[in-house]
Order: C-alpha cells, then structure tokens, then sequence
C-alpha cells in the first residue's frame, strides 16, 4: 500500500516520517525544507506500507515547483506517486491554517487519516479540542492525536494504518485540475473553505485560544527591527569564536594523529613505490578530510539548534526586509541561508520561489555565500598567516577574521543579486509569507541526526573525490616526462653537495627540485605566471586547479604536495611545511598578503563541480553555470590579486 | 614490481571514480528525479 504523508510545513511531518519508517531526514523549522521525495517503509502486523514524504504545502493549489509535486501526484491517478491512501500531519497549535489543506485532501475521497500533531504545543497555547466534533466533520477520516517530537501517539498511528477503509464517491480532481490556471476560482474556493473553517472552529475548541505569550514577548526582541539585527550579528559573532577556540583541540590531535600513522607505515611497511602512494598520497589526503570533521560538526551543531528553536525562521523574517531593496524575494533568504551549509540544497530550496526571475537571481548569487566547504580552506589559512592573539582580551582575531570572511561572501551576494536586478529586469513584485514556528527546546536527537548526517556526507561524499584527486596529485608529483626529474635531481645533489650543505638539507633540496620536474610541478610552473600577480606560486596554483572540483581539496592536495616535498623527512604537520615553505629569493611564501588574498579568491570563486551540476539541472541548461562560472571567477582573480596589492 | 602493479590499479580506479562523478553530475540522464512527478506525468484534462 502506498501511502502520501502530507500536510503544511513545520507540522512535524519530517519528525512523524522518521519516527515510522526509523529513515532518517533533515528535521527542522525551516519553510521549505523538504524538497525532495522520500521513501520509507513501514511494517505493521506482517503487512508492508510505503511511506511517501511529499513537501510541505499550505494549499493543494500550487505556487512553487516544490508544491506542484504534490498537486500533481495527488490529483493525477496515473502519477507514479498516486497513493492508495492518506496520511496529513496537522498542527494542532494552528489548526485553522491547517484545516485548509486537510479539507482539499479529504475532498479526494482517498482513505484519509488526520495526525493532529503538536498536541503540547497546543495545550500551552490553551487550546484543545474535540475529537468527536472533528469525527464528525470528517466521518470518513481516521483521527488520531500525536506528539511526534516526543514519541508519542506513533502506535496509534501505526494501528489506524491497519484500518484505512477504501472511500466510494467522485474525487473532486477533475474541478480542480480545471481550476489550476484560474487563480481567481481558486482563490473564491479557498476563500470559501476558510470562512467554513472559521465557522466550524468554536465547535471544535474546548477552550477559546490565546496568544502564545512567551514566543510573543521573544519576538517583539528577536524580530525588532533594530534589536532583531543586533541579535543575528552577534550570534554569528559568537558562532565563528566558538568555531575557532573550541574545534582546535580535536584538530591537533587529529592532525598529530595522522602524521604519525604515516610516519608508522613508513617504517613498517616495505620501501616502494606503493608505501610511497600510502604514506604521501592516501593518508595526507584522508587526513585532510578527518581534521576538519571538528569545525563542521560545530556549525551544524549551531545551525541544527538555531533551526529546531524555531529562530531561524526569524531570522528569515528579518532579513527580507533587509534583501528587498537588493531584488531578491523573501524566499530567497531560505536558500541563502541553506547555502550557508551547501549551496546544493539551497539551490535546490529556490524551487520554492514562483518567480521565474527571482529564482534565477537566487540560483546566480547562493554559491557566494560561504558554505562549509570553505571552512577547511579559510581555517588553514587563518591559522597559516592570522596571529592567534585575542583583541580587548576576549575578541580571538583568527575568529573575528573568519566572521569578515562570512560576511564578505554575504554582501558580495547581495552586491551581484543588484546587478542581476538591473540586468533580469523582473515584472512581478514578491511577496513573502512566512510561518513562524512557536519556540521550542531543540531535540538532541533531531540536532545529533544533523550533525552526524552533515558530517557523513562531508566525510563520505566529499572524502571519496578528495582522495581520488590526492591519489591523481600524489602520481603527477612523483613521476614527470622521461628522465627529466632524475637528472635535476642529480645535479642539484652534486651542486648542493659541494657548497656543503648538511645531508638533511641537500635531500630537501633535491626533493624539491624533483617536485618542481615532476608532471604537476611542470603544470604548475605553466599556470604560475597568471597566478603570480595574486602572490601564489605554482604549488598553490596546482591547489587551485585540483580544488576545481571540490573547494576543501585544497587542503588534501597541499598535504600531499608537501608530503612528496618532505620525502625521507619525519613528517610534520601540514601547517609547519606551509609556514616554512620559501621562494627562490628566501622570502616566505605564506604571507599576510599571499594568505588573505587566497581566501578571498576561495569567498568568491566557483569551485565546486557539483554546484555547478545542480544549476544546469535546476535551470536546464548550460547558459547559466557557464555564466556563474565565469562572473564569479573574474570577482575571485580580481578580487585576490586588488587583496594582495593592497597588503603587499 | 607488485608495489608498480598496485599503484597502477588504485591510479585507475581513481581516474574511474573521477570520470564517472563527472559523467553522472553533468552528462546521465537523471535516474533519481526529485520532481518526478511533474517531469514524468502528463495531467489529464
């Protein structure tokens, strides 16, 4: 059997889904969260159900793509997602916006059941209800009460499964689908059903409802126009310390860690080529991934806990009233903030914005801001050339650098989506409508599903293609054309040998100079007159073009380019080798110049290959990536090399 | 030479896993469509 798990957003479907099927999915207060469809299975009593979760809508009537899936699944019996029955999550603290939804679903004549969920929510906003007078309204529905959040009601809903009971009579399809280009009849319909709604709600209600006090008081704060900003800055303020002061710790360890499980393998496994491979390429390269599982998980910490609070959502309300005069609709904010994770999903959360326009100017700008793929870059970097020293005795600079880092990304996102405005004219004025979720204790064990699921994806999906590359790097930097990198080697041998140089440092030198012959070095030193203006040199430049693919690659190549570098030498940490790394003429090659200017090209340049998948996807052609691709390069190369003149 | 032999094959494999990441994001045609439902379904009217 399948069934169709629906209802408005944030009624607690995710949470219901999870809590039947044990799949797990992201939980949260965020409109629009569930883009995607999700499949679970649920076994009660040997019989076998699939559960359907389709995204959050507020009105059968579609105004986004996302919400044209459920319309189209539910009012089309030759869809493949046509279900045999219906499940609705209602919130109960909200039921008359609820209702809407619920009546057009009972209207299908599909066996129905109702999931009157948030029922503690709703008993400390006073009300409660009737479930006999709901009975009769439905007479066909199931009616069952839940608190999905707290576990509760899960077996009630598990045994209404077992008496879903077929409904005879015409579905109400044919009218709609008729209706779905008139917006004028769909909205008497609507307007139709909330005055019945309004007139059935007193029967219903056992107790008359009051204003939820507390999320009241909080909001004349949180959303003040003036305090609301204040509040945001200085939470994100306090987020990018806490990145900093407390992720070190485990990066340190980590970090020492993998050094010596190379420095192990090396003297414990036979000398060769493939020890070489071990202990250069795959164990720096995996360990470029491991070492930052720390920062990651401490800002889907904060993340999954400003969203499962319900603040987030303000934060959305704020900041449209500080978008608009950018161009971009309030539902922008929603991707926006998403692609402050992954520009992935926010890309794909901007199928929730009607207008054609506003969403192009919303896919365009989302990969400016700085998501956590960046993280690994800016964090090297900062701690490479940014004195680890604390202003007024409590401010840490590196943190306060990575905030600016932050919000450079934000503005300059800002800054493009005008420039979009002027160049996508757009008709049509947006409009934002916004549920605000009630404030509620975050759930450990939603907040411990996202982080661990942020932190396996970044591990796992982006782990696999780093140490691919690292494994790729590690043969170009070992191997070069003919006997070209064996002969520089020799000579700089005799050549250093005989100036007197100690045995460490001849063999340094020599591996330095069979690096630079080497197939990537021979690459690097192509590339390196167009990067040179910026500060880099080519080792950086072989980083740059590796991390085309992923952003946080960078971090595993330099390991492993440094790695190959530091042949024969106890392995150090990888932030030693770059501290000490000079040119030719002694200069470092890490400076405050060269380093600041590597992480604004990082704010601003598009490297990361499945972004760009997604927006040929999303926009269904290749114009759009390739322009993305090509405005956010030129703001990277200008963007490094104006930093670099500037604190050269 | 085993050592040439293993570095020879874990090389390939990671030129294999790259190309296909490649070929799937931007060339396959999507197996896994998240709207399938207004991609693939035509509304009767």
């Amino acid at each position: 059997m399948k069934i169709a798990l629906l209802g408005n957003p944030n009624t607690g479907k995710s949470t219901v889904f999870n809590l039947l099927t044990g799949m797990r999915q992201h939980i949260g207060n965020f409109p629009g969260v569930t883009v995607e469809k999700k499949v679970g299975k649920i076994n009660v009593d040997n019989e076998e159900y699939e559960l359907i979760d389709f995204p959050g809508t507020y009105s059968i009537y579609p105004r986004s793509k996302d919400e044209e899936v459920v319309y189209r699944s539910l009012c089309n019996n030759q869809s493949v997602n046509y279900p045999d029955a219906i499940i609705v999550v209602v919130d109960a603290s909200n039921l008359e916006r609820n209702l809407l939804f619920f009546s057009q679903a009972y209207d299908l004549q599909l066996p129905i059941m109702m999931v009157l969920n948030m029922t503690d929510l709703a008993k400390k906003k006073h009300k409660e209800y009737n479930l006999d007078e709901i009975q009769k309204l439905f007479p066909e529905a199931l009616i069952v009460e839940a608190n999905a959040r707290a576990g509760m009601g899960i077996d009630r809903i598990q045994s209404a499964l077992l008496m879903f009971k077929g409904r005879e009579g015409d579905t109400f399809q044919t009218e709609v689908i008729a209706m779905v280009d008139n917006i004028a009849q769909q909205e008497i319909e609507t307007e139709a059903r909330f005055k019945r709604i309004a007139s059935i709600l007193p029967s219903i209600e056992v107790i008359r409802l009051k204003k939820d006090s507390k999320s009241n008081k909080l909001d004349r704060i949180l959303v003040h126009p003036v305090w609301g900003y204040a509040i945001f800055t200085f939470i994100l303020f306090i987020l990018f310390q806490f990145i900093f002061e407390f992720a070190s710790i485990p990066m340190d360890l980590i970090d020492s860690s993998f050094s010596s499980l190379s420095d192990f393998l090396a003297s414990s496994l036979p000398n060769g080529v493939f020890t070489d491979l071990i202990t250069q390429g795959i164990v720096p390269g995996i360990g470029g991934v491991v070492i930052f599982i720390p920062q990651i998980a401490l800002l889907f910490l904060f993340i999954a806990i400003l969203e499962e609070t319900g603040y987030l959502s303000r934060v959305v309300f704020i900041m449209d009233r500080l978008v608009r005069p950018f161009g971009l609709n309030g539902k922008s904010m929603v991707p926006l903030l998403s692609s402050v994770a992954c520009a992935i999903p926010g890309i794909m959360s901007a199928r929730t914005i009607p207008d054609w326009k506003e969403r192009m100017i919303t896919i365009m700008v989302a990969p400016l801001m700085s998501c956590s793929a960046r993280i690994p870059v800016y964090t090297l970097l900062i701690a490479l050339v940014i004195p680890n020293k604390l202003l007024l005795g409590f401010i840490s600079l590196q943190g306060l650098v990575l905030f600016g880092l932050y919000s450079l990304g934000t503005f300059s996102a800002l800054g493009m989506a005008v420039i979009l405005k002027l160049l996508i004219k757009t008709k049509k004025k947006g409009f934002l409508m916004l549920e605000m979720p009630s404030y509620k204790l975050p759930s450990p064990r939603n907040v411990l599903i996202i982080v661990w699921e942020k932190v396996r994806i970044f591990v796992w999906d982006a782990g696999k293609i780093i140490l691919a590359i690292s494994i790729v790097l590690w043969v170009l930097a070992t191997y070069g054309p003919g006997d070209r990198m064996s002969e520089a080697g020799e000579k700089a041998q005799i050549e250093y040998s005989e100036k007197g140089y100690s045995e460490v440092e001849v063999d340094q030198y020599v591996a330095s100079v069979e690096l630079e012959n080497s197939y990537i070095g021979i690459m690097g030193k192509t590339i390196e007159p167009i990067i040179e203006p910026m500060g880099y040199d080519w080792k950086i430049g072989i980083s740059l073009i590796a991390s085309f693919a992923a952003r946080e690659v960078f971090v595993g190549s330099m390991a492993t380019i440094y790695a190959v570098q530091d042949d024969g030498e106890a392995n150090r940490p990888l932030i030693e080798k770059m501290r000490s790394e000079k040119r030719s003429d002694g200069a470092p090659v890490y400076t405050l110049a060269s380093g600041v200017s590597l992480m604004v090209f990082y704010v601003f340049a598009m490297q990361c290959m499945a972004t760009l998948a997604v927006v040929k996807r999303e926009t269904k052609s290749w114009k759009w990536p390739l322009i993305q691709m090509g405005y956010m390069g030129v703001l990277a190369y200008l963007g490094a090399w104006i930093t670099f003149i500037i604190l050269s | 030479m085993i050592q040439k032999i293993l570095v020879i094959a874990i090389l390939v494999v990671a030129l294999f896993y790259l190309g296909k990441q490649f070929y799937d994001r931007f060339f396959a045609k999507e197996t896994k469509c998240d709207s399938c439902a207004v991609g693939q379904v035509k509304i009767k009217r």
